[in-house]
């Protein structure tokens, strides 16, 4: 047991677990900064996450890999559990209250949807463009989506956009990408058009489209027109879509990317959070105001600081120096990932990191463009930084996992 | 194999190429909104919001009455309202019992109501729920220190607003005449002197150092409030109070519609009292319109005096100028002027027309002497301002009209009517400084209702009487309007009140409001006169509106004068003899005593409007149990006026309060 621990921790990454506490460590400083009291509590969750990790590093990778289908179907359970007993904050049910601590099921899924998809995709001569694969992908990432969106939760579902970078990784055709950027692309030209505009104008790109090409013969006329039909059947349905889960605040959130901050309309509601916060990281300048100076920190201007909006803190007192290296520490951090990911043997553990790095990847870009105001606001937190016990105990196994992983593969003699 | 390798590798690198990208753009958005251009806009948005002027209310100041005391005043209340989402739960569970009980202790309610409601409303999490409005800062200071309640109201929920109100510790005796300064409006003193007590808000530069918190930016204010001034009234409580209750007892005799009655001193034209009643929907009589102020109307038979002092002015007449009322009506241009005595007066002198309010002969006296040369008789009117407005101060002052020959609607008849009192319009007000001004030798004074305003006891400003005609009338002329005046009280009209121990001197008037209608008349009687008749102190106007019992100036409106001047009387500086000033006390509360503190041996009378504390020990001592609930005047009364009760039987009073 001794010998085995002493390899191991000689194979683990230190790279990585450099840069996780570097976030962690100044990701608690500006938590500090703006509460105390959640610092203090913050500071039992880092603290508790140790264990965490020791444990993640007992099991073996074949653990990891054998059990990752009981693991999916637990959080299948959990997922379902949750519209039930789940407590209703803002009109969604997503959360286990268990006392004082509550619990995020699809937290949980992240996890357990990237072991699934490396244990599909580690089976040899599997390939993603096989259409029995594809359908168990989109079996395995569709189950939870849908009863996410039941909750009903859109900020999270989000986060799934992640596993879209691994599976073109993995080989999937870029065409899958480019459609699926085309219907966001649609989904938005909806929020601001009227539909029937913008099915006009696929009409002529449509008939143009067929003039311009050669013939095909009819099948191939056929094809094109049941897609062209589909595009247009999403384009009057989207608007239904965003009206049927996108709640008033969603809604808002999105719209007002598009309105002046300060107007008086939106500047004492919606656009509230989105200008306090500009204004933070705005009065930052170049080094920033200091330690616990930031007056719009200190003050409690920006909602939901210590969590979410974390970022607004580094920006005030820290300034672009110290937002540009946390932008880089995560960089590097995400990258060192994907590094290592590519360099796996085992197909799972690379699948498994590629997971991995793309969702932090989207947490913290969607987490820096809604704060810097260059996306909509979703509630999402910053890997490490921000406050809170489930989203830091999920992102600290995710990496975890992987480090085991990883060490693994490097004491392998294959 | 060696493809595919390739292949993925590239997607890989795409990969990263995107991951820089994104860094790079969050790194041009972190450029963009730190870059100076884009943060002035920021900050100056910050500045805007996040540095407020705050308004430093400035106290208002008092009113006094003429001895000092206080008619108006300022205190702070405070209205508690709660935020029940910001305490922690376990501080909550931990307290509320505890808190319950002091709150009950506080309200005198039970402990387990507020247990309920406080309960209930976290569960809502109600974040501005209303506990209590109004509480006096003792009560407040106790409120703080209860539990949870002592965290403050970050901790404990309190949120406190504080509310100046304003208090008039003479409540309903002169409401009105104190008047307020609000969303109302303006009105009475308060009204007419808001500049002077409302003072200058001050104002501070504040900042926000959290989302619901501001400090003073500097140190020093950058407007210092600057507090009211305070009033000092010409009204004396004392006689504002026996002029209420006068005035009240007879509107509630007379079951009128309303009434006013003003008390002014003659040199210096102060208004001592000013009341106006009306009759509410409850039966009771309130102060809540200005009528002495207000109220333009034609004033009857009062008038005459003004007639005939232009007659004898003008040397037209004499007081023994002998005048034919014939048989009391008088055709005139087809017109019919009525004497209220049947079968008239016969062949009467001026003297006796005033005292007998003939209005045949004031007609005949004015229209005979005036009626080539109509001018000349307006134009002493206009000389003695009547058909202008006083100018005084208080708000909401009646406008006066005095008809001209050559204006629309003057015709024959408008002269004659003139003379007695029609045609024209005056508001009690200006009737009384007229009356005044025959007391005070021909010197009009304009009614003067503040002497001094002050602040923290010293004086800024001193008002002194405002003569708005320094003689009317020529010496003879006054003191022969004097004299017809103490004789219209002496063997006219008032005989009856008539006492030589305090000769008064007045005109009774008796107006038909709505002569031009057909239906029932309504009138509006009155009586302005001026005592003691020979060194005149104090004149005085009352004005009865649409009383339902009678309407003879002389039954309705004197005795509120007479009233009034028999309790002012000893204060007069013509000296009575000691024994007759006991006397003349003894009298007063020996009337006032069989009015309404008869026993009530066999039926119960109409008790509504009546004060609860006079009524209720005389029906205890006429052997009747009362109960009551409330403060003030009665309401209502179990047993129906007129209904036979016994000794011993219970009575149950509804008060005001």
């Amino acid at each position: 047991m001794s010998t085995r621990k002493k390899t191991l921790l000689g194979h683990l990454d230190w790279w990585i677990i450099v840069m996780y506490l570097t976030l962690a460590i100044f990701g608690w400083i500006n938590i500090y900064s703006v509460s105390e009291e959640k610092a203090e509590k913050q500071f039992f969750w880092i603290l508790m996450s140790s264990f965490l990790i020791f444990l993640l590093l007992l099991l073996r990778p074949v653990d990891y890999k054998n059990g990752s289908y009981v693991f999916y179907f637990l959080t299948l359970l959990l997922l379902i559990g949750v519209l039930f007993l789940g407590k209703t904050i803002n009109g969604s049910k997503s959360w286990y209250s268990l006392g004082p601590v509550g619990f995020q099921p699809a937290e949980l899924s992240k996890i357990s949807i990237s072991l699934a998809l490396g244990n599909i995709l580690s089976v040899s001569d599997t390939r993603i463009k096989d259409q029995k694969t594809f359908l168990m992908i989109v079996g395995i990432l569709g189950l939870p989506i849908a009863l996410i969106l039941l909750q009903p939760d859109p900020g999270s579902i989000l986060v799934f956009f992640s596993f879209i970078l691994m599976l073109y990784r993995e080989g999937m055709s870029w065409r899958v990408l480019l459609s699926i950027a085309f219907f966001i692309f649609l989904f938005l030209l909806a929020l601001n058009f009227s539909s029937w505009i913008i099915i006009g104008s696929l009409l002529l790109i449509f008939l143009l489209y067929l003039y311009l090409l050669p013939k095909k013969g009819l099948r191939y006329w056929m094809e094109s027109t049941l897609a062209f039909i589909a595009v247009c059947v999403f384009v009057l349905l989207s608007p239904l879509i965003f009206q049927k889960f996108l709640k008033q605040h969603h809604r808002d959130r999105i719209e007002i990317l598009f309105k002046n901050e300060f107007d008086k309309e939106y500047r004492l509601d919606r656009g509230y959070n989105l200008l306090y916060s500009k204004t933070a990281i705005g009065s930052g300048e170049l080094l920033g105001k200091g330690f616990r100076k930031g007056s719009i920190t200190r003050g409690k201007f920006v909602p939901e600081q210590h969590t979410d909006y974390i970022f607004c803190t580094v920006g005030e007192e820290w300034g672009f120096v110290g937002s540009t290296v946390i932008l880089i520490v995560y960089l590097l951090f995400i990258g060192r990932i994907y590094l290592l990911a590519e360099r796996q043997k085992e197909a799972f553990s690379r699948v498994f990191g590629y997971c991995v790095g793309s969702i932090f990847l989207l947490h913290v870009i969607i987490n820096l463009g809604m704060v810097m105001g260059i996306m909509p606001t979703v509630g999402i937190p910053l890997p490490f930084f921000s406050y809170g016990g489930s989203s830091l105990w999920c992102f600290t196994a995710l990496l975890f996992i992987f480090v085991r992983l990883n060490a693994s593969d490097r004491s392998s003699l294959i | 194999m060696g493809y595919q390798r390739k292949h993925i590798l590239y997607k890989s690198y795409l990969i990263g190429i995107g991951l820089l990208l994104f860094a790079c753009s969050v790194a041009f958005a972190l450029v963009k909104i730190q870059s100076s251009a884009e943060r002035k806009k920021y900050e100056k948005f910050a500045e805007a919001t996040t540095i407020r002027v705050n308004p430093l209310k400035a106290h208002r100041g008092n009113i006094y009455a003429r001895d000092g005391s206080l008619l108006a005043t300022s205190i702070i209340q405070y209205d508690i309202y709660l935020d029940l989402k910001t305490i922690q739960e376990k501080f909550f569970k931990e307290n509320l019992s505890s808190l319950s009980d002091s709150l009950g202790n506080l309200f005198q309610k039970p402990a387990i109501y507020f247990y309920k409601k406080l309960s209930a409303e976290r569960k809502k999490k109600n974040r501005y729920f209303p506990l209590t409005k109004g509480l006096h800062y003792n009560q407040y200071k106790r409120l703080k220190k209860f539990p949870i309640f002592n965290k403050g109201q970050i901790r404990g929920g309190l949120i406190t607003e504080k509310r100046e109100l304003r208090v008039h510790p003479l409540e309903n005796i002169g409401a009105r005449t104190i008047g307020y300064d609000d969303q109302r409006g303006k009105a009475g003193l308060e009204g007419a002197y808001s500049e002077w007590l409302s003072g200058q808000n001050g104002k501070r530069l504040e900042q926000r150092i959290s989302f619901n918190a501001w400090k003073p930016l500097n140190v020093w204010n950058e407007l210092e409030p600057e507090d009211g001034k305070d009033i000092y009234s010409t009204i004396d409580i004392g006689i504002q109070d026996i002029t209420y209750n006068a005035l009240l007892e007879q509107l509630k005799i007379s079951n009128a519609a309303h009434g006013s009655a003003v008390l002014m001193e003659v040199k210096s034209g102060e208004i001592h009292a000013m009341v106006s009643l009306e009759k509410t929907a409850e039966n009771t009589y309130e102060n809540r319109r200005n009528f002495a102020v207000w109220e333009a109307n034609e004033p009857g038979s009062t008038f005459k005096t003004m007639a005939l002092l232009t007659a004898l002015e003008d040397q037209k007449i004499d007081t023994s100028t002998q005048v034919n009322t014939t048989g009391g009506i008088y055709i005139l241009h087809g017109k019919k002027v009525r004497d209220s005595k049947r079968g008239g007066y016969g062949v009467i002198s001026a003297k006796k027309t005033l005292e007998v309010s003939s209005n045949i002969g004031m007609a005949k006296l004015i229209y005979e002497n005036y009626k080539s040369h109509p001018e000349k008789f307006i134009r002493h009117l206009k000389d003695w301002h009547l058909d202008k407005k006083l100018e005084i101060d208080i708000p909401g002052e009646g406008h006066p009209y005095i008809p001209a020959p050559g204006q629309k609607g003057w015709s024959e008849l408008t002269l004659p009517w003139m003379s007695f009192g029609y045609n024209l319009k005056m508001t009690p007000l200006q009737i009384l400084s007229f009356y005044n001004a025959i007391a005070n030798e021909g010197k009009m004074i304009k009614p003067l209702f503040i002497k001094e305003i002050r602040k923290e006891g010293q004086l800024i400003k001193r008002y002194f009487p405002v003569v708005k005609h320094p003689v009317i009338a020529s010496k003879t002329s006054i003191k022969k309007i004097q004299d017809l005046l103490e004789n219209a009280v002496k063997h006219g009209t008032a005989k009856k009140y008539y006492h030589p121990e305090y000769p008064y001197a007045g005109k009774t008037g008796t107006t038909q409001l709505n002569y031009w209608t057909k239906g029932k008349l309504s009138y509006s009687s009155s009586f302005a006169g001026y005592f003691p008749a020979n060194q005149p102190k104090y004149s005085c106007i009352v004005v009865i509106s649409k009383p339902k019992n009678g309407y003879y100036g002389a039954a309705i409106a004197a005795p509120v004068f007479d009233r009034i001047a028999r309790s002012i009387y000893p204060r007069t500086s013509r000296k009575v003899p000691r024994s007759l000033q006991d006397n003349l006390w003894k009298k007063r509360f020996l009337a006032t005593e069989r009015k309404t503190f008869e026993p009530f041996t066999d039926y119960l009378p109409n008790l509504k409007g009546l004060s609860g504390k006079e009524i209720i020990p005389v029906l205890e001592k006429s052997g009747f149990r009362v109960e009551y609930q409330g403060i003030g005047k009665v309401l209502g009364q179990s047993i129906p006026a007129g209904e036979k009760i016994k000794k011993g039987q219970s009575i149950h009073l509804i008060l005001e309060g």
